[in-house]
């Protein structure tokens, strides 16, 4: 199983990032072997639909699982559509938020059904 | 002769200068591009009528036809496209109408269909033909409406075009084809700041320009400093005068109550059609 975190670096240890449609990075842990890829987000400085964008390259690398902070109406609209697991993210870093996951399961953490931020918050961030 | 009404700070005067400029002269056309914040007819009162509902060509997808290729969402650049496993989404608010997505899919699996962007109102009469464009409510596609209502220019006339703040994609839709463009700002920094901006786009566009320094006022004088390093000429200078701001709250164009302006903006115009030719 494919977890996606959206992320400030490239590595499992780098901190977290708030934001979802404009992240710095995307790692990928695979919890069958624990290995980590990592991309960066081409949606991080688009100027517009930064959330869709960033939603499609989540597909493309066929993640089954994604933990994020914050989500707007757009993105989460693909990311249900496409199936893929939502939920809430705790911890600062990549490896913590996906130790979380891992250790609370899917009941344990709380699922974003709905989106949780409106569009555009990722602008007003840093 | 069409003459665009710019600035890059919003309210330093662009709507003050083109209703009294096109109040001044004869066989005019004012178009108020400001779709967003149409306001010239505040100022002209007229009573308008509606011409055109406008909108713009948005994509929709076949699911029986598309194989989810995904060569539409790599096409668009406004992310107005998502591909998933077992069907594309389309985010109708994001689309530009552009077209590229139907002409790339090679599963012929797009069609279009139309999405309402806002109207387009008009009213003649005492020698001004006025048209407005009015953007629906919380709609960001201004420039397709902007370009829609260029359609209606009269060449015949003196066309008048008062464009949108700032220098994003609706102030260069509204530039455009012009022949000339005057710059409205006040003598402030941000005033300043902006204009420098403003100044960038017809540069780049090479359109020719002019500047009327608006609420002018002693205190502040990077502003002629800057047009004479650019060597942009000053055309009109319109003075911090209580009497005009007193006019403007009430909706009245000064240039019809104080003696003497309809001459200067006629001046204006004729500096205008001497740099052009």
């Amino acid at each position: 199983m494919k977890i996606c975190v959206p992320s400030s670096g490239e590595d499992i240890n780098s901190n977290i990032d708030d934001r979802f449609g404009r992240c710095s990075y995307f790692v990928i842990v695979d919890s069958e072997n624990m290995d980590t890829t990592a991309f960066r987000n081409p949606a991080s400085s688009a100027t517009g639909g930064a959330g869709i964008q960033a939603a499609q390259e989540i597909i493309n690398h066929d993640v089954n699982v994604l933990l994020v902070n914050n989500i707007g109406p757009n993105a989460h609209q693909v990311i249900s559509a496409a199936g893929v697991e939502l939920f809430e993210m705790h911890g600062n870093t990549v490896a913590e938020a996906v130790k979380k996951y891992l250790s609370e399961g899917a009941e344990g953490l709380e699922k974003l059904s709905r989106p949780n931020s409106s569009s555009h918050t990722g602008m007003r961030q840093e | 002769m069409k003459i665009a009404v710019a600035s890059g700070k919003g309210g330093t005067g662009k709507t003050t200068v083109a209703v009294n400029l096109a109040l001044s002269l004869q066989d005019i056309q004012l178009l108020d591009c400001d779709v967003e914040e149409p306001n010239a007819n505040l100022f002209l009162q007229k009573s308008v009528d509606r011409v055109e509902d406008v909108s713009i060509l948005v994509p929709q997808i076949d699911d029986d036809l598309c194989n989810c290729c995904g060569d539409c969402v790599a096409f668009c650049q406004y992310n107005a496209l998502a591909a998933l496993p077992n069907k594309v989404m389309v985010f109708e608010s994001l689309c530009h109408g552009c077209g590229g997505c139907k002409l790339v899919c090679p599963e012929k699996a797009i069609t279009e269909t139309g999405r309402n962007i806002g109207y387009i109102e008009k009213s003649s009469g005492n020698g001004l033909d006025f048209y407005h464009g009015i953007l629906c409510i919380g709609d960001a596609m201004a420039s397709p409406l902007i370009q829609r209502l260029k359609c209606y220019a009269d060449e015949n006339k003196t066309i008048i075009l008062d464009a949108p703040p700032g220098t994003a994609c609706p102030m260069i839709t509204t530039l455009k084809d012009v022949d000339y463009c005057i710059l409205v700002t006040e003598p402030t920094p941000f005033g300043l700041h902006d204009l420098k901006l403003a100044v960038e786009v017809v540069e780049k566009m090479s359109i020719p320009a002019g500047i009327i320094i608006n609420q002018d006022a002693e205190g502040y004088s990077e502003v002629e400093e800057f047009c004479k390093s650019k060597n942009i000429p000053i055309i009109l200078r319109i003075p911090y005068d209580r009497r005009i701001a007193e006019m403007y709250s009430k909706g009245i164009p000064f240039a019809e109550e104080l003696p003497g302006w309809k001459e200067k903006f006629r001046e204006m115009y004729e500096q205008i059609k001497r740099i052009i030719e």
